[in-house]
């Protein structure tokens, strides 16, 4: 077996997403200071572009923040940052403890640069041999993107969503979505699930990306 | 639809004003659907039999967007301590590798000063920190290799927590006692 080396990740990203009611009004970067969520320092100069009944979106050095009345995301591009962004989220939501959630995503977008146009092709046509759709399309078919899911076995249950696609410049781009739904609508069973698995799925999810590219590379 | 994958909310901005800010499209904003909703503009826009007036969200009265923060940090290795002693104007830390997990925990001595003024009330025994050392590109300076100390900052027990804690002890005392 010919075992290359493992692609350079050019992009690592990790977001957490939660479906509950929230009120994106509260939500701005003095609030974070005034709880000890952030230092001082990192509330000054924010970027805010919205503090609305309906939105609230802004920026730390390190963290995005984007709140609707059903839905809150936060991500960060600073793998240094991983844990701390799962802190904070833990910290915000110790407070809110009355906050109805229903779901939880813990998600990764890993962004791989393959060497060249030969082996960017190698992943589509791996994932989605060519030869039954070359029988009905006139010209080349070539794969925009992949969506996989899978339950998990272990704790916390739920379901892990892939969504593979590529990107210009030769690039692989895996989202990866670790669904769970939070059966008591409670903050704390939130607390809990981050603070018990949350590193746990970031490697999983790590390892997916790894996984799949280095299988396909072998081949 | 996967209600937790990953959106991006820039697809919620359409058009922008004379000044280049933002206006937001109230029909794109995502609604419960049990919300009541006053003044609908997608119904008002159907309608045939009057002239559609030009009705355009309300302004965005913030400041143009900044552009966004173009400083990256290359991570070359990441750990996770906590301290263990503090000592006038040092302290000592015990250090878990993350970037290489199978490395033995390592003990750590520091300069108090490599902890930014904004974190120094949370350096005592016990406080859990990340450590990370990288290259540092900020828009018009030279890379730079930082060493970066970050506190872990959790608020204390609610009192739900302390009350919740309190009563299972007392179960497991009377089962105990029972026994």
């Amino acid at each position: 077996m010919n075992n290359m080396a493992t692609p350079n990740l050019i992009e690592n990203e990790a977001t957490i997403v939660i479906v509950g009611s929230f009120n994106p009004a509260i939500f701005h970067p003095e609030w974070l200071k005034r709880h000890g969520l952030i230092p001082a320092v990192e509330a000054e100069g924010v970027d805010v572009e919205i503090v609305h009944n309906e939105l609230a979106k802004f920026s730390l050095r390190w963290l995005d923040i984007e709140i609707t009345s059903n839905r809150f995301q936060a991500k960060t591009d600073d793998i240094a940052q991983f844990m701390p962004l799962r802190d904070l989220i833990m910290g915000m939501f110790q407070i809110l403890e009355h906050t109805p959630i229903s779901q939880i995503g813990i998600n990764r977008k890993l962004v791989y640069q393959m060497k060249d146009e030969a082996e960017w092709h190698k992943v589509g046509d791996t994932l989605a041999p060519k030869r039954i759709w070359e029988k009905c399309l006139p010209e080349r078919p070539g794969l925009i993107a992949l969506a996989i899911q899978s339950a998990r076995n272990n704790e916390p249950k739920g379901k892990t969503n892939i969504k593979l696609s590529g990107a210009a410049g030769n690039k692989i781009v895996f989202d990866i979505n670790q669904h769970i739904e939070i059966t008591d609508n409670q903050a704390s069973s939130l607390i809990e699930i981050l603070n018990k698995n949350w590193q746990r799925l970031q490697d999983e999810s790590e390892n997916i990306g790894k996984t799949i590219i280095q299988e396909i590379l072998d081949e | 639809m996967n209600d937790t994958a990953s959106i991006n909310y820039d697809d919620v901005t359409t058009e922008t004003d004379e000044f280049n800010r933002p206006l937001y499209d109230p029909d794109k904003l995502p609604r419960k659907s049990t919300e009541e909703v006053l003044f609908d503009i997608s119904s008002y826009r159907k309608a045939t039999w009057i002239e559609e007036p030009s009705i355009r969200a309300p302004r965005n009265i913030l400041p143009p967007k900044s552009s966004k923060n173009l400083d990256s940090f290359k991570l070359l290795q990441l750990w996770e301590g906590y301290v263990s002693d503090i000592n006038g104007d040092e302290f000592t830390a015990t250090v878990c590798d993350r970037t290489n997990p199978d490395y033995p925990n390592e003990e750590v001595v520091f300069s108090i000063e490599e902890v930014t003024p904004d974190d120094r009330e949370l350096l005592q025994k016990g406080a859990v920190f990340y450590w990370s050392i990288g290259y540092a590109d900020s828009i018009g300076k030279p890379r730079s290799r930082e060493s970066r100390i970050r506190f872990r900052r959790i608020p204390g027990w609610t009192q739900r927590e302390i009350d919740s804690s309190r009563n299972k002890a007392k179960e497991l005392a009377q089962l105990f006692a029972a026994d």
